[in-house]
């Protein structure tokens, strides 16, 4: 039980939050720079002191401007990685991943083979590259027995190869540790990737908390770079070996995804980019577009650039980006009947 | 080349002070250049200036001075004395002029070494569970190490050129205080003194190169060491 309610004033930028938490996995903490995600894990660490609120992890009372409790850093027992890795230039890798206090050195060749970076216990980090320096940060970070993993955008410094090459180690993390996970990031990729649990984070305060899917599923239009993605936590009920197609459920309806081999999770998340969805208000007939869905508008909002989100009910909630004009001529309006054409579904497990 | 009994005294004697002057100051230079670098107080701007005062004054007024604190009628001269440390008239008050005079040279670069360690590396180790001691002592120190040695080898060249502050505090006692600047100053003093002046001279700049050559050694090595 995670329990963070967190009040700070950063001269002309307030802080103000609160959330609780039950999760081991992967809670992501998302939202643009400067938002104040980042400053959230700084104060569950102990790094930034709030000016009031209470930090109360797994039984531990961390943080409470009332009792007047606030927990040295050394003894809060928050594993953090960092952006940048930190590793100590000066020691080998060992020496840093035995650098903690309570580190575990009977549980080091578990824990560096199953990060792959075994090999590298008596390299210097200089020597290291950028996605092995930050496998070892994540191994320190684990064997000194953390109550809670706190990472802070780890993979951000990354080019995109290396990104891919660590995620499947973090993924991986919740199930075999066992701790929570704070995860902070404003990549959609990782978001999906990653997140049991989505915390939204914009300007100081938390917009929404929850299961990444959904109504959640508006990844943000800012975080993402505009683009507005519908997620569903899906079943895999099929796949077709000749033509490479995946037949994903959400609650009855089925989704239809592209892929070169069978996925290798029986869960996945199908998520839909709202500007890949069209609207007609006709059936359409002979058409080389697979996923179709008949959907209720729920609502529309008019965005900054001309365009309409339009938030519909298609069995799984979906939600399609059109232009003012299109909106316009077709006349749409909430409680209408539509027809939705998805041209790409990706997928994340 | 071989010494004669006065040279070979001096040099001993210079390279003794300054060995000496280097050792004692070293471990207070390391606590000046934390408290300045990681400390946030009243009145730091005063120990600051107090420390660098020796930098900026004439010699003969820091010898001057400590004639004054620590003469041996004084309240500081008779707690040494009582301790067992007599400075005037003695290599031991040279070591203290030496030390005075290459202190701030000492805490400079000790400082600008500590100020260019990453706290982020700090505030890392202490979420990893270290105390402050444990991160001064295992992360802070061993990568000011750079600073060390370069502040180690200015106060040992400024021991070994302390004339000033030496010649005023403890005299120019030959076999006691009279170092080797001290020395090359009496024989360009003395008629016919030339030829012995120029021979220290050499023996000044062949130990002062070796120093030299040694710490860049030493700084290289740590910097292997990090860089792999």
């Amino acid at each position: 039980m995670i329990e963070v309610r967190l009040k700070k004033k950063f001269g002309a930028f307030d802080l103000d939050v609160e959330f609780t938490s039950e999760t081991t996995g992967i809670t992501v903490l998302a939202g643009p720079s400067g938002s104040g995600k980042s400053s959230i894990i700084n104060m569950i660490a102990g790094l930034v002191t709030p000016d009031s609120g209470r930090v109360f992890i797994n039984g531990k009372l961390l943080f409470d401007s009332d009792l007047k409790v606030n927990c040295p850093i050394r003894e809060r027992r928050c594993g953090y990685v960092f952006q940048d890795g930190r590793l100590f230039p000066h020691m080998t890798v060992r020496k840093n991943l035995l650098y903690g206090k309570h580190s575990d050195a009977s549980q080091l060749q578990e824990i560096s083979e199953l990060l792959g970076i075994a090999h590298l216990l008596e390299r210097m980090p200089a020597k290291l590259s950028g996605g092995e320096k930050q496998r070892v940060a994540i191994g320190r970070a684990l064997l000194m027995r953390p109550q809670i993993l706190l990472m802070d955008e780890p993979l951000a410094s990354l080019d995109p190869q290396r990104k891919d090459e660590l995620l499947p180690y973090i993924a991986k993390l919740p199930e075999k540790f066992n701790i929570p996970i704070f995860y902070v990031t404003h990549s959609r990729t990782e978001i999906l990737r990653l997140s049991d649990e989505l915390i939204r984070v914009s300007k100081g305060r938390i917009l929404s908390a929850g299961k990444p899917e959904g109504e959640y599923a508006g990844l943000g239009s800012v975080e993402t770079e505009g683009d507005y993605v519908s997620v569903n936590e899906c079943r895999i009920v099929d796949y077709d070996d000749e033509f490479g197609v995946v037949t994903a459920e959400h609650q009855g309806t089925n989704f239809y995804i592209v892929a070169a081999e069978r996925p290798g999770a029986e869960r996945i998340r199908a998520a839909i980019k709202a500007s890949d969805v069209t609207i007609s208000l006709d059936e359409p007939q002979n058409i080389s577009t697979r996923n179709i869905f008949k959907a209720t508008i729920l609502s529309m909002e008019e965005t900054r650039n001309r365009s309409v989100l339009v938030h519909t009910d298609a069995g799984a909630p979906l939600t399609a980006r059109i232009s003012k004009a299109s909106a316009h001529r077709l006349n749409l309006a909430v409680g209408c009947q539509v027809y939705l054409l998805v041209k790409a579904v990706s997928m994340a497990y | 080349m071989s010494l004669s009994p006065e040279e070979f005294n001096a040099i001993w004697l210079s390279l003794k002070v300054a060995v000496w002057a280097v050792a004692v100051g070293l471990v207070p230079a390391i606590a000046f250049a934390l408290l300045l670098a990681r400390c946030q107080f009243r009145g730091k701007a005063l120990i600051d200036a107090v420390i660098h005062l020796p930098l900026v004054v004439p010699p003969v007024v820091t010898g001057y001075l400590l004639i004054i604190v620590l003469g041996r009628r004084t309240f500081l001269g008779e707690l040494f004395q009582a301790l067992g440390l007599k400075f005037a008239f003695n290599w031991k008050g040279a070591v203290l002029a030496s030390l005075v005079m290459s202190f701030p040279l000492m805490v400079r670069a000790i400082r600008l070494s500590i100020e260019a360690v990453d706290k982020g590396l700090e505030a890392a180790a202490r979420t990893l569970g270290a105390s402050r001691l444990r991160i001064f002592l295992t992360i802070t120190l061993p990568l000011s190490v750079p600073g060390l040695i370069t502040g180690a080898v200015l106060a040992f060249a400024r021991s070994l050129g302390e004339f000033g502050a030496t010649i005023t505090f403890v005299s120019n006692i030959p076999g006691e205080t009279q170092t080797l600047p001290l020395a090359l100053y009496t024989f360009t003093q003395t008629p016919d003194g030339e030829m012995m002046a120029a021979r220290l001279c050499i023996i000044s700049i062949i130990i002062a190169l070796v120093a030299l050559a040694l710490s860049e050694v030493l700084a290289q090595k740590t910097a292997k060491r990090i860089n792999g």
